[in-house]
């Protein structure tokens, strides 16, 4: 039959990313769990050192909490923003899309130096507060967990604004409309129908910036303290000083469970499909 | 429940007033969407808003609704004016065109929840769901999603949705527009029947002027953000106030002359055909007028040459016959550009002597024609 024939030339259109996926992505992670378990001998060693010792423990925590944190900063400041996008006039909405755009067209590694200018003891920002009077010492906003998060914040707010913008705007304005109409006050009508609506660009949006943030490196690294080190800085480290491939492989399959664990417990949870539409 | 009769009594005697509109404008910038509309609505009426796209019958309502802010005049409620109030306020439910049911819920959460945003108890919130439920015929839905309901269900939903907390006026804006033909039929007796049965104040948005006159106490027919007729059905039927109307509302014949004579309510146009029909609102002596006439109070018949010239009596030649089941429609042209259209029951005699092309009169009664001012 002709249908079939063409269903099967069509296949082969996605032989080549097949390819670069078995090649660039499969066959790596593939070598990194073995390296995990053989290196430099065979056995759970690795992730038994991984898991258990503290300082590692300690990294990984971090690197959750960092995450985590700069997923709930990321929704509190995008979903304004992008419901704001989404109700603006198109003139207006025009601008705040390419507010949020412009940054992101930027190299991650120039907006995290330009951090490290403004937030430095004698930078532009503690420079202006101290200059307004409204501090007396300067503030200590670099080289801890205040300079990670507000570098990984505002480099990652793209990826919450935009999926939830894409939500946002597919929600007829019919629904909010109805619930005024059948008595519900703004806030009321907000926290029932609308956000519960909006679900699916949350998801995606926490999903995105979580998973990103858990394998970042130049941000903390650079905006970072000794205490604020990543399982992406660890690996580096590790590899870097001490040609620790076995415990790298082992963190790095860690951090992949869990964003596997995070994406399947999402899906179950809220029973909700994220919106890859985004 | 009252007498399920309270409801002929609204449009006879025009009962207590509900709602009120006074000179009520809406201007959108340059655009005047709305331009002075003036109307009473009686307590338990069923008044439909009948208009073409672009009329200003839905920005009225969604003024109603406080969707809206008039630009001018006022709206009053129960004697009280609805300006200041938000929508949550108002206490006025509304249907809505695709309606905007919250898919996150389920048919009972969604009838549920005006109950719930006036902190009803939950037992009194479960009673009365399931009342409206029963009402609107879907007692053992109240599980399902709205997605998993047809069009005509999700409609009955909405519907329940909409009157559940007893709202003191309901609107509708064109609640059946997504539906088929015949589940519109089946819902605009449904609507009716429940209409009767709480005898709330219903103000019904439609373009669809059958629509408008099966259902309706009243319609008030708007053209270019004007009410330009509020009256019975049978009467913006029989006695259109305006060609427009008479074009709009039915389908109507018109014949243009001048006014040229007016005896007992009657007018006379001039020119050879002796033209004579009752004199509408704004006839006027020397006017340019037309004469309005229903397809379905015309004769048809084949010409005789020995024909009398008469009242009312036009001859033509048929230029198309369209068979419609019930009835059978014949296009004649009876002038250079002027073409005429006659209804005749189907199965009435001599329904096969008259093919295209075929010499026809045509002629109708006085009284069964309009003399309208020109527009």
């Amino acid at each position: 039959m002709p249908s079939t024939v063409t269903r099967d030339r069509r296949a082969l259109l996605v032989i080549p990313a097949t390819a670069l996926l078995l090649v660039a992505f499969v066959y790596p992670v593939f070598w990194l769990l073995l390296r995990s378990v053989s290196d430099p001998v065979w056995g759970a060693h690795n992730y038994a050192t991984a898991l258990g010792e503290v300082i590692y423990l300690k990294v990984l925590w971090n690197t959750v909490a960092i995450s985590g944190a700069t997923t709930v900063f990321c929704l509190l400041f995008g979903y304004p923003m992008a419901y704001t996008m989404v109700h603006a006039g198109p003139a207006a909405k025009r601008i705040l899309i390419y507010i949020v755009l412009i940054p992101f067209w930027t190299s991650i590694l120039v907006r995290t130096f330009a951090w490290l200018v403004l937030l430095q003891p004698k930078g532009l920002i503690n420079d202006m507060l101290l200059g307004i009077g409204l501090i007396a010492e300067p503030l200590e906003l670099i080289y801890n967990r205040t300079g990670v998060l507000i570098g990984m914040v505002q480099i990652l707010l793209p990826f919450m604004v935009f999926p939830l913008f894409s939500v946002l705007s597919r929600i007829d304005d019919g629904y909010m409309k109805a619930a005024a109409n059948l008595g519900a006050p703004p806030l009321p009508a907000f926290f029932r129908v609308y956000l519960p609506l909006s679900l699916p660009g949350v998801l995606t949006g926490c999903m995105l910036v979580f998973i990103i943030s858990l394998g970042y490196f130049i941000t903390p690294a650079l905006l970072g303290g000794r205490r604020d080190i990543m399982v992406a800085q660890l690996i580096q480290e590790q590899i870097d000083l001490f040609g620790n491939w076995g415990l790298s492989a082992a963190l790095a399959m860690i951090l992949l469970a869990g964003t596997a664990l995070i994406f399947t417990v999402t899906y179950k949870v809220f029973g909700v499909k994220p919106d890859i539409r985004a | 429940m009252n007498a399920p009769d309270m409801k002929s009594e609204h449009h006879t005697t025009p009962g207590e007033i509900i709602l009120e509109l006074r000179t009520v404008s809406k201007r959108f910038g340059e655009v005047t969407a709305v331009d002075d509309v003036s109307l009473q609505i009686a307590r338990g009426e069923f008044i439909t808003f009948l208009g073409p796209s672009g009329s200003g019958k839905t920005t009225t309502l969604m003024m109603v609704a406080g969707f809206l802010n008039a630009s001018d005049g006022s709206i009053e409620l129960d004697g009280k004016p609805l300006d200041p109030l938000p929508p949550y306020k108002r206490d006025i439910g509304m249907v809505f065109q695709h309606y905007a049911l919250f898919p996150h819920m389920t048919v009972a959460q969604n009838i549920a929840f005006p109950l719930r945003m006036r902190k009803q108890p939950k037992d009194e919130i479960a009673r009365r769901v399931f009342d409206a439920l029963d009402l609107v015929g879907l007692p053992e839905h109240g599980g399902r999603r709205p997605a998993q309901l047809s069009g005509g269900q999700q409609q009955r939903v909405a519907l329940a949705r909409a009157m559940v907390f007893n709202p003191r006026v309901l609107l509708m804006d064109e609640p059946l527009g997504a539906l088929d033909k015949k589940l519109r039929e089946q819902m605009q007796i449904e609507i009716m029947r429940i209409h009767r049965n709480i005898q709330t104040t219903i103000l019904y948005v439609t373009h669809d002027q059958e629509e408008a006159l099966v259902m309706s106490d009243r319609i008030a027919v708007f053209n270019h953000g004007r009410i330009v007729q509020v009256d019975a059905a049978e009467k913006i039927y029989d006695a259109p106030a305006t060609p427009f109307i008479a074009d709009f509302v039915g389908e109507s014949n018109f014949l243009s002359g001048k006014v040229a004579d007016i005896a007992d309510g009657y007018a006379r146009l001039d020119g050879a055909r002796q033209l004579r029909g009752l004199c509408g609102a704004d006839c006027v002596l020397g006017a340019s007028a037309v004469m309005v006439v229903r397809p379905e109070r015309i004769q048809i018949a084949p010409d005789t040459p020995s024909a009398q010239p008469a009242e009312n009596s036009v001859a033509g030649k048929v230029s198309d016959i369209i068979y419609l089941g019930q009835a059978r429609k014949y296009l004649v042209d009876i002038a250079p550009g002027v073409e005429f259209s006659v209804l005749q029951q189907s199965g009435a005699k001599d329904a096969f002597d008259m093919p295209v092309g075929k010499a026809v009169r045509l002629s109708w009664r006085a009284e069964d024609a309009v003399i309208l001012k020109d527009e």
